[in-house]
């Protein structure tokens, strides 16, 4: 179990659950990680937000 | 440890400005890929079909029941046919205006205008909001998008968010990404259970929705259909054909026996259909009703769309009655 408490750990951070990091986390601190880490989900975001419901693929 | 979680103000907007350029750079690759949609290509098409003297303007069921080698074979057979296929899967009356404005720019000789239509298409006002402007609806984003608004409502947020929409790629061809996690979704949603009806638009059963849902329902709609006018942008393609000297033909494209039975074979859709006929008489347009022309539900790939087969048995008698624009009297008798 001790295995995962690390990334549970480091996923419940990137998150916004916990407020401290775990242990071996601090290379991360850097302005460059968050900008790629929030560029990469609003681009996940815009991918993956359309509508799936009734929506017609109509390619001609 | 406190006083290094907390991000300091340059950290901060250090952090948003590479949030921000990974943005621009998604901005600009789907700029790149999209530089080839459906609208894109076929603006392309009509801009380099000068010699196009027939153009047929429609929706999907003119896009896939128009055969312009079989309405007019070209002479020589190996030159193309003066007529040219302008309809566009998915549109309203207002990307087919973009459409032909955009052709009528480079057509030398247009002599005749064939345009396609089923249902209400032509009487009801065009309202959208950006939710619905994905797919094909693109071109409102880039063509002309300033005159364009003139010919369908929005409220006041929705305006200002196609404003701000049309000059982001990345939103106003987001349905293009869509549409490619769509089929991602349902090659997932396939797996292991059995395959869907599928034909060369999509997926049968999705056309099936732009149906009324009864003959009430239908009946109701024409009752107050008859009462409307032109729509405003179907009024202004009529306008701007007749000024470049074109002939004005508009077609009730054919439709599945079903189709017909349930819906047109009502006392509602003759009186509305009397009422459209009027409204075009008076702006000199002839009307054809060829709705009933293949009678085969065989020759029909869902509940709209003819096939291939279909295409060429409805295309070769039209063109039979209306190739000639010289001569449009077999062209507008109206079949009921």
């Amino acid at each position: 179990m001790k295995l995962l408490t690390w990334p549970t750990q480091f996923l419940e951070f990137l998150g916004g659950a916990r407020d401290h990091p775990p242990a071996g986390f601090p290379a991360l601190y850097h302005p460059w990680f968050w900008g790629i880490w929030w560029g990469a989900l609003s681009l996940l975001i815009y991918v993956f937000c359309g509508q799936s419901s009734k929506f017609i693929y109509i390619d001609f | 440890m406190q006083g290094k979680l907390l991000s300091t103000r340059r950290q901060f907007f250090a952090a948003l400005l590479v949030c921000l350029a990974i943005l621009a750079a998604g901005n600009l690759v789907v700029q790149r890929l999209t530089a080839h949609t459906v609208s894109r290509r076929l603006v392309a098409d009509a801009r380099a079909a000068s010699s196009a003297q027939i153009i047929a303007l429609g929706n999907s069921l003119m896009r896939s029941g128009f055969v312009p080698e079989a309405f007019a074979p070209p002479v020589p057979p190996q030159e193309q046919s003066p007529a040219f296929n302008l309809a566009m899967g998915a549109s309203t009356p207002v990307e087919q205006l973009l459409l032909l404005r955009a052709g009528l720019g480079s057509f030398s000789k247009p002599r005749l205008l064939l345009y396609g239509f089923y249902d209400f298409q032509l009487t009801e006002a065009v309202t959208l909001s950006n939710a619905d402007l994905i797919g094909n609806h693109d071109i409102l984003y880039y063509q002309e998008s300033r005159f364009a608004r003139r010919y369908f409502s929005m409220t006041p947020y929705e305006s200002a968010a196609f404003e701000a929409t049309r000059r982001l790629p990345m939103l106003a061809e987001r349905g293009a990404v869509w549409a490619k996690v769509e089929l991602l979704r349902r090659y997932l949603g396939g797996q292991g259970v059995p395959a869907e009806a599928r034909n060369p638009f999509g997926r049968v059963a999705d056309f099936t929705l732009l149906e009324a849902k009864s003959r009430e329902e239908f009946e109701r709609h024409c009752a107050v259909a008859s009462q409307a006018e032109l729509n405003a942008a179907v009024a202004e393609i009529i306008r701007e054909a007749q000024e470049r000297g074109m002939q004005v033909v508009f077609i009730v494209m054919p439709l599945p026996p079903r189709h017909v039975e349930t819906f047109y074979d009502t006392p509602a859709w003759k009186a509305y259909q009397r009422h459209i006929e009027q409204l075009l008489a008076a702006q000199n347009v002839a009307y054809l009703d060829a709705s009933r022309w293949i009678p085969d539900g065989s020759k029909f790939g869902d509940a709209l769309h003819l096939t291939p087969q279909g295409a060429e048995e409805f295309s070769r008698p039209l063109g039979a009655r209306c190739s000639n624009p010289g001569n449009l009297s077999a062209c507008s008798s109206t079949e009921k």
